[in-house]
């Protein structure tokens, strides 16, 4: 399966792949992460969470992609050839530091055979609320209801 | 045929999920629909349908 299908250009799956490779810690957050736990929302990009301190790795793993970390702008991104979609996060409003966070991700396949960690829909739930911009107040109902139908779905064995 | 008889299960389900849950019937179709999917369909779904409005759901 080509994986411009993942909703995502080649670029950005070879740079999901790069750091994963190379052991980068990092997790999905926002909507793409809702998304892909099943909640039925729209996005215009990919959030990922980096721990701090791994500014030389991530340059790295970003260069073997053929994309370059730029990390002397506020905020700081990633950027190259059919990059596009992904946003750099430090911090997520209402939420514990990232390793608190990251020891409550779940792992999920985002493309065929790439499994990266995401932020669980409980946590996205609490930063969504209290981020409180109008689009984060907008989803707050569909997360609210896709938890609990989670819930009831898991708690039967059919999730 | 077989797509009509596919979705009204999937109707007959969430009716069954939303009644226990509380959660809202149109919203949990929805969710049991993603949940046939892999990950990487569902976010190919919710970035094409913010880009490209709305996409078919079979």
């Amino acid at each position: 399966m080509p994986d411009q299908i993942a909703g995502m250009t080649a670029e950005e799956v070879e740079l999901l792949r790069s750091l994963v490779g190379d052991g980068i810690r990092f997790m999905v957050v926002g909507m793409s992460a809702a998304i892909l736990q099943k909640v039925p929302g729209v996005t215009q990009d990919i959030d990922l969470w980096f721990a701090r301190g791994q500014s030389d790795e991530l340059s790295v793993a970003c260069r073997k992609a053929g994309a370059t970390y730029y990390w002397r702008a506020v905020p700081p991104g990633i950027a190259g050839p059919g990059i596009d979609q992904i946003d750099v996060v430090w911090h997520c409003h209402g939420l514990g530091d990232f390793e608190e966070e990251y020891a409550r991700s779940e792992e999920v396949e985002m493309a065929p055979g790439l499994f990266v960690r995401v932020l669980p829909l409980e946590r996205i739930l609490v930063s969504k609320r209290a981020a409180g911009r109008p689009k984060d107040k907008a989803v707050l109902p569909m997360l609210r209801d896709a938890i609990k139908a989670l819930k009831d779905l898991r708690g039967r064995g059919e999730d | 045929m077989l797509d009509m008889k596919v979705r009204e299960d999937r109707w007959v389900r969430a009716a069954q999920v939303a009644r226990r849950s509380g959660a809202d019937v149109g919203l949990v179709e929805q969710v049991l629909f993603l949940q046939t999917l892999p990950p990487w369909e569902r976010l190919a779904r919710g970035i094409g349908r913010s880009r490209l409005g709305k996409v078919s759901r079979a």
